[in-house]
């Protein structure tokens, strides 16, 4: 799970299959390791965002058999091996779809939450 | 998902297991130098990261199961894990399997039984079109004008006939059906070889045909189908074999060997009695049929020669064939289904109870697994697992014992009376026996496992947290004993009322004195003992036929002859044999005119009769030799007709006559009354009609050709070899069958209510014996638990007669909550029985008190030893316990 980096609420969980999508969007940048796509979901979003080791690998093994990614070795920046993890055609396709539905869910909140 | 890929993923999992820990290595060194760099020292990083990493089995587990086939794999491993550990613990494991082997066994043995006569449908095509009618006997003119007049169904009839088949060896009784040219039709079923019966083999002349059942054309035609077309002699008669019948077939029941077609030919169309099937025309349902058969029915009674008595018919009723054919079987069998479901419980909640004493000791085994990192989910599945894991090892062994309950259950099923074949383990008995296997596994595995994952971890790691979870134990496990107890309550009930009934059965009185006395069959051919029926004596060829009398009277002279034997007589009918009903008018009595006749039981007996079975002669005389043909007609009533009929009155020198004769029979005596029947019949209900006996030289209807030979010798098995030999001398064409002492008749007779009797017993002491042990291990386990209070009680001076009255106290209190209910439960349950009992009601108080009594007994039986430990326990010792 993605949650907020305040612990106030633990179980102020994002709504669910968000990790798949924001682990898909920041590998349109290239290939990173999982590590480093944890750290990227942090920094990007101003450490709102913090992505549990728990929920990570889960996921990515999720998007590997999937098809949605593809996983190979490389050397990473402190010259140890690392897997790295790269977008797929039907991983982009997935992309699409899912911010799509994404962003519809959005509006409706926001539809929701102006009218309430 | 996509299952190709996953598969692909799966062959690949060794690979994909290393590269996964590598990558997650990979993760935490980078969060560690990245945490360095942020200046943290460089142990403070590792220990943060990896806490940060959380649990990497558990991760990794999770990680894994995107790919894998989680349930079936965490299944087959709980599986393995399950069988190690019941291979572990041998002396639990045969326990709880021999005690859902009994309880399983004995579902399986009575739901095969079930299945056979209430669920599985007749082997008949469209058998949900055929259908019974209730009417009993009636005359085969009478049921071929409700043929015709019928419209919404087909009819067919037939008659059970003892035939002898002669030629081939030496001649054998076969057990027949004579049945009109459309039965087979009407049962949609068609010959093995050769044909079955058409339209036109019922006139005379064309009628001298036989079927042959599939079990005589192998034993005694040595399965030759060239059989078909030859002729055989049947009872005197050559009949001509035109078919021969599936081994599956076996209408109206299975014991028949031959069929041979009804012959409507005139005198017999009134003399010949016949009962009535049929298959309703397609829509027609059976009430639109009972309807129309309704309406036929006074036209039909208005068309007999003679009055039959009124109301006769009246509750004419057609019924689905199956129902018809199950009759009081069904209540029986559900009543046994409901007692083997009873002990199944009984059953389950004693394994509970062994499974929650291990759970105790299985509680650190459980809390390390959760520590390390195992999902509580996982943990209740795999306990769960290993409890249905027991229950289909106890199926296994119960399926094993099955067989020798079924061969009991089939002492209550008459199954050769019935046309279906077989209680046997089909697919649907399988698919029950697994089905009452998984539940039974999470019926007694649900609890236990509940609660040793409800333990909190930190207890239970802490080997002394032990007062307040072992208090909770002891409460479930208390209730469990108490649901036992109550449930053993209930079934012990049943069983005592019919133990009672039983007794009562065995014991009362039969009117006449069944020691030493031998019975036999004789069954002459139609030719010698041709059957008759008319409306006076000289017109009834029965007895009268003077070759059949001749016959009758040279047996009876030999038999009389012979060293041993005290006396000797003959008799249409015996007590505890097919009974005969039939009607009479009394002079000068409106009451019962031949209009509307008493109906009671008929006997027709040769001269020593009453001597030689012990019946007491109460008034007047017994028949004579000298009551033949040629004498006035004469007859002896039963105490009860004689009240029913002259209360008060003295009934020597009253007369009475078979309601469709024209000469009037004086009543010369009055005999004891006799119980001819164990159970009552349906007809007979509650108040005995009585019986009359009429000489067999002036006999009324009777049928035929069968005689039985009643012998009085102080020698039985001699007498029942030398008979064979007796008759055979006189004429060796008469099968002499049945012969057997008077108390084997009687005990076959009851042999159904006894073997129900047993069952019950037999389930309630299985009951009782799990319920004493449940209870026993309940109280055996508080008193260990207990041994350090028990000892600091002692070693403050408690008494040692005080403790052990306290701990017999505790056994006695769940006994006493246990028997309350089940008496309260039997109580709204017995009325059930009612059926099945004989002469005491179902709320029975004797019954009532001596089951609690012996319940309570064992109740206390089963705490004393523990309450004895409990009280020799040596303070010194228990202080330092553990």
């Amino acid at each position: 799970m993605v949650r907020p980096a305040s612990r106030h609420d633990a179980r102020n969980e994002m709504l669910p299959g968000t990790l798949d999508m924001l682990i898909l969007k920041t590998l349109c940048l290239g290939r990173m390791h999982g590590y480093g796509i944890a750290q990227r979901i942090q920094q990007v979003s101003h450490e709102v965002l913090q992505v549990e080791e728990g929920s990570l690998y889960p996921a990515l093994q999720r998007l590997l058999l999937n098809g949605w990614v593809k996983a190979e070795w490389g050397t990473s920046e402190n010259n140890r091996r690392a897997r790295y993890y790269k977008l797929t055609a039907a991983g982009r396709k997935q992309l699409g779809a899912q911010m799509a539905s994404f962003n519809q869910t959005i509006a409706a909140i926001f539809r929701v939450l102006e009218t309430a | 998902m996509n299952l190709l890929r996953k598969l692909r993923f799966r062959a690949q999992r060794t690979r994909l297991d290393a590269q996964l820990d590598a990558e997650m290595q990979q993760h935490v060194e980078l969060l560690t130098a990245d945490l360095i760099a942020q200046g943290r020292r460089p142990e403070e990083a590792r220990t943060l990261a990896l806490r940060r990493f959380g649990n990497a089995r558990s991760l990794r587990e999770q990680s894994r199961e995107s790919w894998g086939f989680p349930s079936l794999e965490s299944f087959i491993q709980d599986l393995r894990f399950g069988l190690r550990l019941l291979a572990r613990s041998p002396g639990f494991t045969l326990t709880a399997v021999l005690t859902l082997a009994l309880g399983i066994g004995a579902n399986t043995a009575v739901f095969s039984s079930v299945n056979a006569l209430l669920l599985r449908t007749l082997p008949y095509p469209e058998a949900d079109r055929l259908v019974a009618i209730y009417l009993n006997y009636l005359p085969v003119a009478a049921y071929e004008r409700f043929r015709e007049g019928a419209h919404s169904l087909d009819l067919a009839s037939f008659n059970y006939v003892g035939l002898n088949l002669s030629g081939n060896g030496a001649a054998v009784r076969l057990s027949g059906a004579v049945v009109s040219d459309n039965f087979f039709d009407v049962l949609g079923i068609h010959a093995a070889e050769g044909r079955t019966f058409a339209p036109g083999d019922n006139s005379a002349g064309r009628d001298h045909l036989a079927i042959l059942s599939n079990a005589v054309w192998k034993s005694r035609f040595s399965a030759d189908p060239a059989v078909v077309g030859r002729v055989v002699s049947i009872d005197g008669v050559d009949r001509q074999i035109v078919g021969i019948m599936p081994a599956a077939f076996g209408f109206p029941n299975r014991e028949i060997d031959v069929w041979i077609p009804l012959v409507l030919k005139d005198p017999d169309l009134w003399g010949n009695w016949v009962q009535m099937f049929g298959r309703v025309r397609p829509g027609v349902t059976a009430a639109q049929s009972r309807a129309e058969m309704k309406s036929l029915m006074p036209q039909v009674a208005a068309s007999f020669p003679w009055a039959m008595p009124k109301g006769w018919g009246s509750w004419l009723d057609v019924v689905p064939m199956q129902k018809r054919l199950v009759g009081d079987l069904r209540t029986k069998l559900l009543l046994m289904l409901g007692a083997v479901a009873l002990v199944l419980l009984i059953a389950c909640s004693n394994v509970a109870n062994l499974l929650l004493a291990r759970a105790a000791s299985r509680r650190r085994e459980i809390a390390v697994r959760g520590a390390l990192g195992a999902a509580r989910s996982r943990i209740l599945r795999q306990l769960i697992t290993e409890s249905i894991l027991l229950a289909l090892l106890g199926a296994l062994a119960g399926l094993a014992l099955a067989p020798a309950g079924m061969q009991l259950v089939r002492r209550i099923v008459p199954e050769n009376e019935l046309p279906v074949s077989g209680i046997s383990l089909d697919y649907r008995v399988l698919i029950f026996v697994a089905a009452i296997a998984m539940l039974t596994g999470i019926l007694f595995g649900i609890f236990p496992a509940l609660r040793a994952n409800r333990i909190a971890l930190d207890q239970a790691l802490r080997s002394t947290a032990r007062s307040s979870s072992s208090r909770d134990r002891r409460r479930l496990s208390s209730s469990l004993v108490i649901i036992e107890t109550t449930l053993a309550t209930v079934l012990a009930i049943a069983a005592g009322l019919l133990v009672r009934s039983m007794w009562q059965l065995s014991h009362e009185s039969t009117g006449f004195n069944p020691d030493a006395l031998v019975t036999a069959s004789l069954t002459p051919s139609v030719a010698m003992c041709p059957p008759g029926f008319g409306q006076s004596r000289g017109q009834a060829r029965d007895f009268t036929s003077t070759r059949c009398l001749a016959f009758y009277d040279s047996v009876l002279a030999a038999v009389r002859n012979t060293p041993g034997i005290e006396s000797a007589a003959y008799a249409d009918i015996v007590p505890f044999g097919e009974l005969r009903n039939s009607v009479i008018a009394v002079d000068q009595n409106p009451q019962y005119s031949a209009q509307s006749p008493y109906q009671m039981l008929v006997f027709n007996v040769g001269p020593a009769y009453f001597r030689t079975l012990g019946i007491s002669l109460l008034a007047g005389r017994a028949f004579t030799d000298q009551d033949d043909m040629n004498s006035p007609g004469v007859a002896i009533v039963s105490r009860v007709l004689a009240q029913r009929l002259w209360p008060g009155q003295n009934p020597v020198g009253k007369r009475i006559k078979p309601s469709w004769m024209q000469e009037w029979r004086t009543v010369v005596g009055v005999v004891d009354e006799v119980r001819a029947f164990g159970m009552a019949p349906a007809w007979a209900g509650n108040d005995q009609p009585g019986a009359v006996y009429y000489p067999a030289r002036q006999g009324t209807v009777a049928p035929p050709t069968q005689l039985i030979l009643i012998v009085r010798t102080a020698v039985p098995e001699q007498i029942s070899q030398a008979l064979p030999r007796i008759v055979g001398a006189i004429d060796s064409s008469v099968p002499v069958t049945k012969i057997r002492t008077m108390h084997d008749v009687i005990a076959e007779h009851n042999s159904a209510p006894r073997t129900i009797t047993w069952l019950f017993s037999a389930f309630s002491v299985m009951a009782l014996l799990l319920g004493a042990v449940g209870l026993y291990s309940l109280i055996s386990y508080s008193v260990a638990a207990q041994t350090q209070e028990i000892g600091i009680r002692m070693a403050l001076g408690a008494e040692r007669g005080a403790l052990l009255r306290n701990v017999l106290a505790r056994g006695l209190t769940l006994g006493v909550a246990g028997v309350a209910l089940g008496a309260a439960a039997a109580l709204a349950l017995v009325r059930l029985l009612r059926t099945l009992l004989y002469g005491i009601t179902p709320f029975d108080p004797v019954t009532f008190i001596a089951v609690a009594a012996v319940l309570l007994l064992v109740s206390l039986a089963a705490s004393y030893l523990p309450a004895r430990r409990a009280a020799s326990i040596d303070p010194m010792r228990a202080l330092r316990y553990e």
